[in-house]
């Protein structure tokens, strides 16, 4: 089943009238029959999602649909979804069998009778028939417009006189028999793989286990859609493996469109087939996750996925070209371009060098004296050049700070931006893009993985990633020259310049 | 019905057309119990606030209404029932009966000592009990015995046994030691160490089970330190123990205060004799605070109900106070 | 301590002298920890036994020891056991009517049978409307509540007495169990267990597609079961101690029934006031004092472990 999300709002309100938003104008579709995995760090609202996809949380704004079936108005129970949580929340009282039946004696499986005349349907039609009758007639006499309301009785008589006469497939609901509910449990059981454990209560089973319960439990009424809140976060590493393989494999077995939630990146581009990144609320981008890797729309994006991250440095843009530490690495029109986007306002606050002299005598003073003293005045003046010399530090390291509530619009063309690039996007070479410091060479077996600086940013951190077969080529270096074969430039509020 | 003629491969539940609101259950889950408790406790309690500022209040009518004002103003239509006026009388002459300053007297007296005593004892005991591990059940058991005893069975067995004649339990084993036989329930004094005794016999089984349940979550290792820097038992018990104990400490002494404060069912089971017999000749010997109530529950119903409320004021004072206190000295 | 004593178990010492000290320190801890026991104990004990033995001793036998101070406590065989005393309960005459004492056993079986079942409802709804549905005033109503546990009941009985005068309620069964049926303290217990079940399972059985009551029953009550249990043995044991309101309320004959309404306490307390047994019957109201303790007695002997569990939890919780 296809799930839509149109403009989907969630506001919270705290009990001091405080509004946050939690999801904020979503709109996505996740094809029928895929795995989505909905990504992003914590509190970015992706459970909160979650649970208005499953009806648990009433959405502020926006639509949620199945297909075609608008069911942003249902209740849970009739949206037919399943849920697994993330602690679980297996009833602790029951056995494993009894949990996984537990939706099941609620619910009614439909049936066809026979093919005859549906009396029911004639009742019920009837009904309507009269109730729009009269309301016609009330309307009628207060003088309003009632052609439209005319229309539908037509086509409402019509439909009766079809049942009427026609003989149709009836259809019924009735509830599972117990050969029924035992034959779909023990086939859930024998899907999770844990027939075992049968007959076992929660607590004698293991995390892995008792997840494996809480995915069949979900699957037992056939849900058109399967939904998992951070599956993977309660294991061990071992079993996450393990488990993200089951997850996999139970998805394409039953072919259930599934959504799931997480905030480790690795998982859901490993196991997805379509993931959707999130931050504060605000999709970021939407994709398969080899697309997402490689085409990130911006920064965010970019150093959320991949592990290890991608490594950010500064940049320039003058004159249409791209330079890094004074290198001109590249050259395209797009350098040309106006940037029309927001500038953060820095504030910086100068050192006041007449202040820190006046401390820095001060202190000299107080320390000549200390041979002349004793006892409890010696102790006295410590004390005080301890505080002097605090405040000295605090002055001569004045703040640089970005004022964001001063962001204010520019357009300009010549600007700082970053430049990304993953650490296996490095290439040796003998003259490349940028110089590197090299600090720390890690040897890894498959590859070396080098942690340096990008020669003229001592504050910049890059990890870098080679093949191993590199290795005589930087023995002894100090710094190395890389081409870069892959890399993303960002301007300072993240979007995407190329 | 065959598998070929199941439609909808998704299970699902039946639609309703209209969905019952949270509030609404709330409250259907509320109403029983909400009920009873507005006509059996919180009516009451304002209720009596209401009888307690009406001098002379009588029920008019035997099977009249319970409603203090609507009893007032009955009786203010009927000049045969004595006026009731709105005053602080019923206070006055509460605090002005002997009765009732012997009343206070007598409980404070039962307090004073009861308490203290059989919160030592209980803890005493719930120290040793945790420290033995043969026996521990059964010495629980046996200490337990008397909360599940009968008040009035006991009082009937504890009067016997101290009963005056030469040949009474309690005169025998004071024969041991070389007394004379004693008259224990005749004599104010004596019979206050009689109903000591027997309140410290019953109160013991709660206190030690509180107790014995806190002990049991102290953490081994805090006994193991204070071993290895060599503190006495003594030490132990004063530093480490108490403390860690003082939650329950607090919960048991305020209740135990304000238990013993409503000191009655022990005296009248002692006594035997009827619901407002308190002993002696004049029936009135033990008469305590909540004793004085039921005695002019029946006959002046404003003053009563006044000893009602200053009762409870008595606990509200002690209770803020003991609160106040545990504030320092209670760790959690 | 002796040595260097640095395990648990395992204590090392530098002489022989030392190990001999330390095993009489031991020695003598333990003595006077188990003897300062076995004396409470033993005092814990004596009105038991005092109890049981002059319940099957003879009325005139005892009335021998008394005065003459020959009490004999341990001699079986001269104190002539008899059943004498419970023959003389079963044939219980006031003011030359029969009195029959089953009637306050029965009396006290139903109420407190009916009470508990009236006072388990109540407060399984109330408490789970605390602890799991969300509605305006939730806090406030709770506190009101919880400040009504410090009032005495001192202060409502005269008022009760009067309202169930008004509503015909004298004397019957209905009095005893429903003015005292519902405690704030039962609720305020039950609903911290209530909220320790995590709310995840109400969310996973609304998934599972059931209703609010329906999770109730099915999830919460099995899971709180213990917690409910132990409700239910303190509220059956309160009847057996109840003395004052059924006093004030049922002392006389039922309308319906004709028979008499008073409970174990109330017939007890009548016969300690000598109007039943007549004067000086001391052995008579000790074997009734020991028919009215026997069958609380049999039932903490059952669910010994559970009572026991139940007063310490809601204890500590207090």
């Amino acid at each position: 089943m296809e799930v839509k999300i149109q403009n989907l709002t969630k506001k919270f309100y705290s009990k001091k009238k405080q509004e946050t938003i939690a999801v904020n104008d979503m709109t996505f579709t996740i094809p029928d029959g895929k795995l989505a995995g909905l990504l992003g760090p914590s509190g970015c609202g992706k459970s909160t999602t979650l649970y208005m996809i499953a009806g648990l949380h009433k959405p502020t704004d926006g639509k949620i649909y199945f297909g075609e079936e608008d069911v942003t108005n249902v209740p849970p129970e009739n949206r037919g979804i399943g849920l697994v949580f993330q602690n679980y929340a297996l009833y602790p009282h029951l056995s494993v069998r009894q949990n996984i039946q537990f939706p099941l004696d609620n619910a009614k499986i439909r049936y066809q009778d026979r093919i005859g005349i549906d009396e029911e349907k004639i009742k019920i039609i009837t009904k309507e028939v009269a109730k729009l009758e009269k309301k016609i007639s009330s309307l009628e006499s207060k003088g309003t417009d009632v052609t439209s309301l005319l229309e539908e009785l037509k086509q409402k008589k019509e439909d009766l006189e079809y049942f009427k006469t026609t003989e149709v497939p009836i259809i019924k609901a009735r509830k599972l028999t117990k050969a029924e509910k035992n034959e779909i449990v023990l086939k859930m059981a024998k899907l999770v793989d844990i027939e075992k454990y049968l007959e076992r209560k929660p607590k004698e089973l293991s995390g892995g286990q008792q997840q494996r319960v809480a995915i069949a439990r979900a699957l037992a009424k056939k849900p058109q859609v399967l939904l998992l809140d951070e599956p993977l976060s309660n294991l061990d590493a071992r079993l996450r493996l393990q488990t993200r393989e089951e997850i996999k494999r139970i998805q394409k077995e039953t072919g259930i469109t599934t959504i799931f939630v997480t905030h480790d990146q690795e998982e859901a581009m490993s196991i997805s087939d379509f993931i959707v990144v999130m931050k504060e609320g605000v999709i970021q981008q939407i994709g398969e996750p080899q697309n997402v890797y490689d085409e990130p729309t911006n920064m965010f994006v970019a150093k959320f996925l991949g592990s290890p991250a991608i490594n950010i440095f500064d940049g320039e843009i003058k004159d249409g070209k791209l330079y890094v530490s004074g290198r001109a690495i590249d050259e395209d029109p797009i350098y040309k371009e106006v940037y029309n986007g927001l500038e953060d306002y820095v504030v910086n606050e100068p050192v006041d060098n007449s202040k820190v002299e006046h401390l820095e005598t001060l202190i000299k003073e107080k320390e000549e004296t200390l041979n002349n003293l004793e006892g409890d005045e010696l102790e006295k003046v410590k004390s005080e050049i301890v505080k002097l010399r605090e405040k000295l530090v605090d002055e001569t390291n004045k703040l640089v700070y970005h004022d964001v509530t001063k962001q204010r619009p520019v357009s300009k063309i010549d600007r700082n931006v970053f430049i990304g690039v993953r650490p296996e996007s490095f290439k040796l070479a003998k003259k490349g893009d940028i110089k590197v410091d090299i600090d720390m060479v890690e040897h890894i077996g498959r590859d070396i993985s080098l942690i340096g600086k990008v020669d003229g940013q001592d504050k910049s951190h890059l990890k870098i990633i080679i093949p191993s077969e590199e290795r005589a080529n930087i023995v002894g270096k100090e710094s190395v020259e890389f081409s870069l074969k892959k890399y993303y430039v960002f301007n300072e509020d993240g979007t995407r310049v190329k | 019905m065959e598998n070929s003629n199941i439609l909808d491969q998704t299970l699902y539940v039946r639609k309703r057309k209209w969905y019952m609101p949270e509030w609404c259950k709330a409250w259907i889950a509320l109403i029983p119990a909400l009920f009873f408790l507005i006509i059996f406790m919180i009516y009451p309690i304002l209720n009596t606030i209401c009888i307690s500022f009406i001098e002379n209040f009588t029920w008019v009518g035997k099977s009249g209404s319970s409603f203090a004002l609507s009893n007032f103003f009955a009786a203010m239509n009927n000049p045969r029932i004595n006026t009731m006026y709105f005053n602080f009388n019923n206070y006055i002459n509460v605090l002005k009966d002997t009765g009732f300053k012997d009343a206070l007297f007598n409980t404070i007296m039962l307090v004073i000592v009861q308490v203290p005593l059989t919160i030592l004892i209980g803890l005493l005991i719930a120290v040793a009990l945790n420290s033995i591990k043969p026996l521990k059940a059964f010495f629980q058991t046996v200490f337990f015995l008397p909360y599940v005893t009968n008040t009035i069975a006991l009082g009937v067995v504890f009067s016997m046994m101290f009963s005056s004649g030469a040949g009474g339990l309690i005169n025998t084993i004071a024969g041991w030691f070389g007394g004379n036989p004693v008259s224990w329930m005749n004599n104010k004094w004596t019979m206050f160490f009689v109903l000591t005794v027997y309140s410290i016999w019953n109160g013991l089984a709660f206190k030690i089970l509180v107790f014995s349940s806190g002990l049991a979550t102290i953490d081994k290792q805090y006994y193991d330190a204070a071993r290895i820097d060599g503190s006495s038992k003594f030490t132990i018990f004063r530093r480490i123990t108490v403390p860690l104990l003082s939650p329950q400490i607090l919960y048991i002494t305020v209740t135990s205060f304000i238990g013993a404060f409503k000191a009655y069912s022990q005296i009248i089971s002692l006594v035997g004799g009827g619901a407002t017999n308190f002993g002696g000749s004049d029936h009135k010997m033990w008469i305590t605070v909540v004793g004085y109530i039921y005695y002019y529950q029946n006959d002046k119903i404003g003053q009563a109900s006044a000893a009602a409320v200053i009762l409870l004021l008595i606990i509200l004072l002690i209770t803020g106070v003991q609160m106040l206190v545990s504030k320092k000295r209670v760790h959690y | 301590m002796a040595g260097n004593a640095s395990s648990r178990n395992e204590v090392y010492f530098t002489s022989d002298k030392q190990r001999r000290i330390y095993l009489a320190k031991k020695i003598i801890s333990y003595v006077l920890v188990y003897g300062f026991l076995t004396i409470l104990g033993l005092f814990m004990i004596i009105p038991f036994y005092f109890m049981i033995i002059n319940s099957f001793k003879d009325a005139n036998i005892y009335q021998n020891e008394l005065l003459y101070n020959k009490l004999n406590l341990f001699d079986f065989k001269s104190m002539g056991l008899s059943m004498n005393n419970f023959k003389a309960i079963f044939n219980l005459k006031l003011g030359g009517k029969p009195v029959n004492i089953g009637w306050f056993f029965f009396n006290t079986l139903v109420v407190s049978l009916l009470s508990t079942i009236f006072t388990l409802i109540t407060t399984v709804l109330a408490s789970f409307a605390f602890a799991r549905i969300n509605f305006k005033g939730k806090d406030f109503l709770f506190s009101i509540l919880l400040a009504t546990m410090m009032i005495p009941g001192e202060m409502m009985i005269i008022t009760n007495y009067q309202t169930a005068l008004t509503w015909n309620m004298a004397n019957t069964y209905s009095a005893l169990i429903f003015v005292h049926g519902v405690s704030v303290f039962y609720i305020f217990y039950l609903r911290q267990t209530f909220q320790q079940i995590p709310n995840e399972l109400y969310l996973a059985s609304k998934v599972d597609g059931y209703g609010t009551f329906s999770y109730l029953w099915k999830v919460m009550i099995p899971i709180a079961l213990p917690t409910i249990i132990s409700i239910a043995i303190l509220s059956l044991m309160g009847a057996w101690n109840s003395y004052v309101w059924p006093n004030l309320i049922a002392s006389g004959t039922n309308p319906y029934f004709g028979n008499s309404m008073k409970l174990v306490s109330n017939g007890l307390m009548d016969m300690f006031t000598n109007s039943l047994t007549g004067e000086s019957n001391d052995t008579a109201k000790m074997a009734a004092a020991l028919l009215v303790t026997v069958p609380l007695f049999i039932f903490f002997l059952i669910f010994r472990k559970k009572i026991m569990s139940g007063v310490s939890r809601s204890g500590i919780k207090g």
